[in-house]
């Protein structure tokens, strides 16, 4: 691969899709992180981050290294509102993982799938010697892949699953619950089991009891580092073979432009690479207002997601984050509660307490200790585009 | 020599030899060379670089594709790695999710439905591909997106990002919540490619292209001068610049019908008649209502406006507008300065259509008018850098009281932005409000501007985006 003088790789631009594990850029320090985990006495890990900031790429980046030290890797998509698709998928993902001759052992005869509420069981056997009577799909699965792992380390890598949990909170809460029990079940009864969880959507929208996840440890997957986004800007230049006046003044102004949000580091190089022409850092800030204005990245869900996240409290929490977002030091809840504009609600400590933990687990806000300020300078830049504030 | 008969397809460029597809692009070099490098990413990398192309029906969407997939077939590379399943573009048969896999099966030589025991279509096309690339080309994504629903956009992306060998590439003539909606699964999937129109340069070349091509000697000569790039400017300001609605004008086009211009666009207009039709028919009593109401105004109209026109409840005028504006065909503005900021003007976005309405009316005035108003105006504009121009002498310098000829029409608007008082001009009715908004825009009434066809406040602006 062609390298610069300066050591900097060229980097696809690839807004969305697949990235090889090669391109990822400045997660070393989290896969470092997933694969001790792995190696530890643990039950595994989810990440939470916001849409498009990498989760699923960093599954995927672990994947080969989990099986070079020698684990047992079931990759299982959970983006799906049924069960029993769910089901379908764990069964092929195990009979890809463990590989499909070994799996043909495992099972005798056809396993058969029965969705109940909020659990699905197995009929027949996923495992040789074990009862044929119904059983815990999940926990009857993760047995067979012990067996076949042959006292391996055996991790699912779950994409998604606040997709299938919210589907099924959607009908009863207690079914989401009860789904993701039957993976903790699996995770406390088999101690060769290791789970790494992402999905979307945040956790605390399936689920106002965590009790069934907190034996997993808590990954944030965040906006690239400074020099991390400035390395990827500079590849994706180089990659997109952008006509650029300085290199290193339009690199450093995507990264600003975009506060090392890997996803909008993308979109922006792709912009400049179908705009054409010479390009300087004006030309990166207007095509990065250009599609703010234009809504090319949906920026707008950010406003418009409230109603449904908030119910009642959607205009408490737009007051709450035009303050924010507008303040030049992150207000506290005190400073907040005096707002003019927050004020009028007249809304508890407690409530609004309340109001900025979810706003944090949902992206929008980051806590610096008694004070909020936006997640990253890109979401409040957001913020006040959407709501007129510049 | 006599002009040869024309091969090009404009509504289905897959059936065109893809050499000539390649040979007649213009426009579209940078879309091309991105793609090109995602493809050869996708067939030499783990990398998925999945590719949404966005353009209004008739922007060159499956003229893109073609080309696209042509150029990279040439490449050793991806002719070895990546096989190539297309959904076809009408899209009638794909109804459920597993139906694309089941084009997928077809294209890799399997049968759809002989599964492996125990296994599924996924993990049979997993076999099938034998560790090459699947590059899936959807076009039209709304259409199956909203036929598969959103537990089948689910199970289409844990395919893709499951499998990890499968490259999307896919067209739709807008973006669409399936795709720009953060809730949903594909949101942000794909690297969305928007296919701008071509501007008049570009115009002009693709008529080159077409015309050498017909060995039209006459007609390569008039788009190689002043007079012809006026003429092209005047006709992309009023069709756009949809390389379809080119392609289509250029049937039959000569020297002559390109010089006075309004034959030409009558026969585009004519050529259109069934796809307009077609997207008339395909809205709703009420939408139809509407889209009729904005185009006998000629331009911009408020909700108010409308709704009292066509006797509808303001309320429901305005749901429909929305539905309308999501579907593309009306786009929404404000006045920036002056009038009553907090009105609305709405206006049918594709002038073709509205002119077809009035066309289809026999109310011809408006048009002519219209036509003959962008002739002449850039031709003006084209004579301020040449001398070149046989056509179109200076109009008289006193425009009162004469007839609404376009000449008199333009005089009578330097005189305005000049500060004199509006002169009287004889105007068949008709053509009498759009010369009334015209004047009135230009002496700075932003409403009256607003109300005016959008081709033609270049007029007042001056300048052309085209």
């Amino acid at each position: 691969m062609f390298t610069n003088p300066d050591g900097v790789r060229p980097i696809e631009v690839n807004a969305g899709g697949i990235v090889p594990a090669a391109e990822l850029i400045g997660r070393q320090d989290l896969e470092a992180a997933l694969l001790a985990c792995a190696a530890a006495p643990s039950h595994g890990a989810v990440l939470l981050g916001d849409r498009r900031i990498g989760k699923t790429s960093l599954l995927r980046t672990i994947e080969e290294p989990l099986r070079q030290v020698g684990h047992l890797v079931v990759r299982v998509s959970a983006e799906t509102a049924s069960l029993d698709k769910f089901a379908a998928e764990l069964l092929a993902g195990l009979r890809t993982g463990v590989g499909r001759s070994s799996w043909a052992l495992e099972l005798s005869g056809e396993a058969g799938i029965s969705v109940g509420i909020g659990r699905v069981t197995l009929r027949g056997t996923a495992s040789r010697g074990e009862s044929s009577e119904a059983q815990d799909l999940f926990l009857a699965c993760a047995l067979a892949a012990r067996r076949a792992g042959g006292g391996r380390r055996v991790v699912f890598l779950l994409d998604e699953i606040t997709v299938l949990a919210s589907e099924l909170a959607r009908s009863s809460p207690a079914d989401a619950r009860e789904f993701l029990r039957t993976l903790r079940k699996a995770r406390q009864e088999l101690p060769e089991v290791v789970m790494f969880l992402a999905g979307s959507i945040g956790l605390h929208h399936a689920l106002a009891d965590r009790t069934v996840v907190n034996d997993l440890t808590e990954m944030h997957v965040d906006v690239l580092s400074a020099p991390d986004a400035l390395t990827l800007a500079r590849g994706l230049i180089l990659g997109a073979d952008l006509d650029v006046d300085d290199e290193l003044a339009v690199a450093h102004q995507m990264v600003a432009q975009t506060s090392g949000f890997p996803y909008y580091l993308h979109g922006v190089a792709q912009l400049l690479a179908l705009r054409g022409g010479r390009i300087g850092p004006a030309e990166v800030r207007l095509a990065f207002q250009e599609a703010l204005d234009a809504d090319l990245w949906s920026t707008s869900r950010y406003d418009s997601r409230l109603d449904e996240y908030y119910g009642q409290h959607a205009e408490l929490v737009r007051d709450l984050l035009d303050t924010i977002a507008c303040a030049d030091v992150g207000p506290t809840l005190a400073q907040l509660a005096q707002s003019p504009a927050v004020a009028q609600h007249e809304a508890s400590r407690t409530d609004m307490l309340d109001l900025l933990r979810r706003l944090e687990a949902d992206h929008y806000l980051r806590r610096s200790g008694s004070t909020s300020t936006m997640a990253s300078e890109l979401i409040g830049r957001i913020w006040r585009h959407q709501r007129r504030l510049q | 020599m006599t002009p040869q008969a024309r091969a090009v397809r404009p509504f289905t460029p897959a059936l065109e030899p893809v050499e000539e597809l390649d040979e007649r692009t213009v426009g579209r070099e940078l879309v091309l060379k991105s793609l090109h490098s995602k493809l050869m990413r996708a067939a030499t990398s783990p990398a998925r670089p999945h590719v949404l192309l966005v353009g209004p029906r008739g922007s060159g969407k499956s003229h893109v594709i073609e080309v696209a997939l042509h150029r990279a077939s040439t490449e050793a590379h991806f002719a070895s790695r990546m096989v190539i399943a297309r959904v076809p573009a009408d899209g009638v048969a794909v109804t459920r999710y597993t139906d694309l896999q089941d084009v997928a099966i077809r294209a890799l030589g399997g049968q759809p439905g002989t599964q492996l025991a125990g296994g599924t279509r996924q993990e049979r096309l997993a076999q099938l591909l034998s560790r090459r690339v699947l590059l899936l080309v959807i076009e039209n994504l709304d259409r199956v997106f909203a036929a598969i629903g959103t537990e089948g956009q689910r199970a289409l992306r844990a395919w893709v990002e499951t499998s990890g060998d499968v490259l999307l590439l896919a067209s739709t003539p807008q973006l669409f919540p399936g795709v720009a909606d953060r809730a949903q699964p594909w949101f942000g999937g794909m690297a969305t490619f928007l296919l701008s129109e071509l501007n008049a340069a570009q115009s002009r070349d693709l008529l080159v292209q077409i015309a050498r091509s017909t060995e039209d000697v006459g007609l390569v000569e008039l788009l190689g001068s002043p007079t012809g790039f006026a003429r092209t400017q005047a006709l992309t300001q009023l069709i756009g610049g949809q390389p379809r609605n080119l392609i289509i004008i250029s049937d039959g086009l000569s020297r002559e019908s390109l010089d006075e211009l309004q034959p030409a666009v009558n026969r585009l207009l004519e050529g259109l008649v069934p796809y307009h039709e077609q997207v008339l028919w395909s809205l709703s009593p009420n939408e139809r209502r509407i889209i009729a109401a904005l185009s006998s105004t000629g331009g911009g109209a408020t909700v108010a406006w409308l709704a009292a026109d066509v006797e509808m409840e303001p309320r429901t005028a305005a749901t429909t507008l929305g539905r309308l504006a999501d579907q593309g065909l009306v786009a929404a503005e404000k006045p920036q300065h002056g009038a009553d900021r907090r009105n609305t003007y709405y206006h049918v976005r594709d002038p073709l259509l509205r002119h077809h309405l009035q066309y289809r009316q026999g109310l011809l005035a408006p048009l002519e008018l219209t036509v003959g108003l962008l002739r002449v105006f850039f031709d003006r504009a084209q004579r301020g850098s040449s001398q070149d121009l046989q056509s179109s002498p200076p109009s008289a310098a006193d425009p009162r009281g004469k007839a609404a000829t376009p000449e008199v029409v333009l005089d009578a608007l330097t005189q305005v932005q000049a500060g004199t008082a509006p002169p009287s001009i004889e105007v068949d009715g008709a053509a009498e409000a759009l010369v009334s908004h015209l004047l009135a825009g230009a002496a700075g009434d932003e409403a009256q501007r607003l109300m005016l066809p959008t081709e033609l406040r270049v007029l007042i602006d001056g300048a052309s985006n085209r």
